[in-house]
């Protein structure tokens, strides 16, 4: 198995040949980002000879096979989503087996790759593979290891960003009358809250600022944008004539949402993950699952709906859905 | 001397068209040495005192208003004051106010003095 192959060329001339169809699985890291389920079902039938046979099952997602698989000739290609790239695991099943195929898959997925043009013919692109077979050594040990956790591609969306809450810095010591009288869009009212709360329109923030110096910001949809946003706080202040330094920012916690599209027997999540999960339906209508790796807590709802928070990073929150979307499947009314 | 008991309310409704007249009369009597500067200052300390406790309590009518944008914001002091743009009052009496400022001091238990509200 090679793992150092150019990663710009996707494997994706499978011309349905049979000893391709025992490695289809790790072969392409095409990942459709609209992939119906017909793809899959294609993954899970033509995996029939296929020595993971009923280990596909489970990892079924992993790697969305280009349909070619399943007897197309021209392979479909579409744009990559680099989110769901990242979910994929397409390494994993094939390294383990010591395919020696020539499969051009990622092995490093912090490589940018680009999709092979489906302008080229088909005939030019298995040329190359075939090329790729008598070149390049075959090993059994993969040398790359893909994370154990298998994650999925999935046909549905990663949850969306919807709230980051930082905190930075300024390094000053602020006399916060002058701030409220100076700045634009501030209040101040020392009896009920002894910090400065500022909002900016773009990008839509709330920062409260304290006398010591330290502020935190709430309300971005981004980490980029929760950076830029306290930037732009702290240059409202650097403008009123205060000697401020932008140190210590830190993410301190992000919110995600996602809808999975499908109902939750919530009582059946709770009776079978006892020591993760809460359900109270008369004190709060959604069940809080509190996940250990990545250390998030999930709010799911009957309706489908999975509010992830605790976050430091997206990965822990793309990660933690993943994580918690098969089991989910398991329990769908 | 006698410890002062009274509360200063805010001086804001001295810049009314009533509270203008009030100082030009008292300014009169001044001038024509009728009563004593201090006097002049207790009847102006009690026509603030009046006119915020009637305001308060005597005033009913609302006025509404819709403005397209609220540009700025700030609350110190215990005052609000928005900045606003093309406003429209309910009423409808003026035309649509390209900006409108507003300040607005607390009517409950005042001891600020405070600028009155201007329109822009």
């Amino acid at each position: 198995v090679r793992m150092d192959s150019p990663s710009s060329v996707f494997g994706v001339g499978l011309d349905g040949d049979s000893s391709m169809l025992n490695f289809e699985f790790g072969d392409s890291s095409l990942l459709d980002g609209v992939s119906s389920s017909s793809l899959l079902s294609s993954l899970s039938s033509g995996g029939a000879d296929s020595p993971m046979g009923p280990g596909l099952e489970q990892q079924s997602p992993s790697s969305v096979q280009s349909p070619s698989v399943s007897g197309r000739s021209t392979p479909r290609i579409r744009n990559i989503n680099p989110r769901s790239m990242k979910n994929s695991g397409v390494v994993y099943g094939s390294g383990l087996l010591g395919l020696t195929s020539t499969s051009i898959r990622p092995s490093n997925l912090e490589v940018p790759m680009t999709p092979f043009h489906e302008s080229d013919s088909t005939g030019k692109f298995t040329k190359y593979e075939k090329r790729e077979q008598s070149v390049l050594p075959q090993s059994a040990i993969p040398s790359h290891l893909p994370p154990l956790s298998a994650t999925l591609t999935l046909d549905i969306d990663m949850p969306t960003l919807q709230n980051i809450v930082s905190t930075v810095n300024l390094g000053v010591k602020l006399d916060l009358k002058k701030i409220a009288l100076h700045a634009r869009n501030a209040e101040f009212n020392p009896k009920r809250f002894a910090a400065v709360v500022m909002r900016i329109r773009e990008p839509r923030t709330t920062a409260l600022i304290f006398s010591s110096g330290k502020m935190v910001c709430t309300g971005a949809k981004s980490e980029e944008g929760s950076r830029l946003a306290a930037r732009k706080f702290a240059r409202i202040v650097q403008k009123i004539d205060f000697p401020v330094t932008f140190t210590e920012f830190k993410i301190q916690n992000m919110v995600g949402s996602s809808d999975v599209r499908f109902p939750i027997q919530l009582e059946g999540l709770c009776v079978t993950h006892p020591q993760f999960s809460t359900y109270e339906p008369e004190l709060f209508p959604g069940l809080i699952y509190r996940m250990v790796k990545p250390r998030v807590v999930l709010l799911i709802f009957v309706s489908g709906k999975v509010v992830i928070t605790g976050a430091k990073c997206k990965k822990e929150i793309d990660e933690a859905f993943t994580k918690i979307y098969p089991i989910l499947r398991g329990f769908k009314k | 001397s006698r410890r002062d008991r009274r509360m200063a309310t805010y001086q804001l409704y001295r810049n009314t068209t009533v509270g203008q007249a009030l100082q030009q009369t008292l300014n009169d009597f001044q001038a024509e040495d009728i009563i004593s500067r201090a006097l002049a200052e207790r009847v102006m300390a009690t026509f603030d005192k009046v006119i915020n406790k009637t305001l308060n309590t005597k005033a009913k009518n609302k006025m509404n208003f819709k403005a397209e944008k609220l540009r700025a914001y700030r609350f110190c002091d215990n005052v609000w004051t928005f900045v606003m743009e093309k406003v429209e009052f309910r009423e409808a009496i003026t035309a649509p106010k390209e900006r409108l400022k507003i300040v607005a001091c607390d009517g409950s238990n005042k001891t600020i003095v405070a600028t009155t509200a201007v329109n822009a």
